[in-house]
């Protein structure tokens, strides 16, 4: 689990360009709204793609990302709960 | 989406950068033309020796051709372009053919890899974010 959250922060902190945010954020901080890292749609699709190419797990629909990619514990559930990371 | 693809396209002359679809296969695949003329706007004070299509039209073009893509009803909006290479001159009687590939959809914002070639060259890529309603939340 925690190889994958390494591997989700690689993702915000590259992809993203969110390194130094992403340093000091924890594991069930929200990424989203007002008290998130500031992300906005375009952000959650490159997360998405970067999800996609990292752990070959897909999230197609914005219902299921805005559960999904709502903190870095919630996506690492989500690709262990597909039998990936 | 019925009809003539580009009567979805809410730009229209001189702004309108696409002149004809040869391939429409929304949310999969467009193919576009553009007929790259020496009387267009462009031309007027940009390089008058030189008649170039700028760069950044044909960034334009390519955005158009992204945004034909989105198979729902509305006017789909520029939200990103990246990854952006210009290898060659496009010049006054060209043949511009844009070539737009859905990459990924999530709700309302779709990435397109785009690319334009004249003669089976490319000349130009990128990848453009398209958004339906145009605006990033």
């Amino acid at each position: 689990m925690d190889e994958t959250k390494r591997k989700i922060r690689e993702i915000l902190s590259v992809r993203l360009k969110l390194a130094t945010a992403v340093a000091r954020w924890g594991d069930d901080s929200p990424l989203f709204g007002l008290d998130g890292l500031g992300l906005d749609s375009i952000d959650a699709l490159e997360l998405v793609l970067g999800i996609q190419k990292e752990f070959g797990v897909l999230i197609e629909d914005r219902e299921l990302a805005a559960k999904v990619l709502a903190t870095i514990n919630t996506i690492a559930d989500f690709i262990h709960s597909q039998g990936k990371g | 989406m019925g009809g003539d693809p580009l009567s979805h396209l809410p730009h229209a002359y001189p702004f309108r950068f696409v002149d004809r679809i040869l391939e429409f296969r929304p949310g999969e695949r467009v193919v576009a033309l553009k007929n790259v003329t020496s009387d267009e706007m462009f031309a007027v004070g940009y390089s008058p020796d030189v008649h170039d299509y700028p760069p950044r039209l044909i960034l334009e073009s390519m955005a158009q051709t992204a945004g034909l893509l989105n198979p729902a009803d509305g006017v789909a909006y520029l939200g990103q372009l990246s990854g952006v290479r210009i290898l060659r001159d496009v010049v006054a009687g060209d043949r511009l053919r844009i070539t737009a590939c859905d990459i990924a959809c999530l709700g309302e914002i779709r990435r397109v890899s785009v690319f334009a070639e004249v003669d089976g060259v490319r000349v130009a890529e990128a990848e453009v974010d398209v958004i339906q309603r145009g605006f990033v939340s």
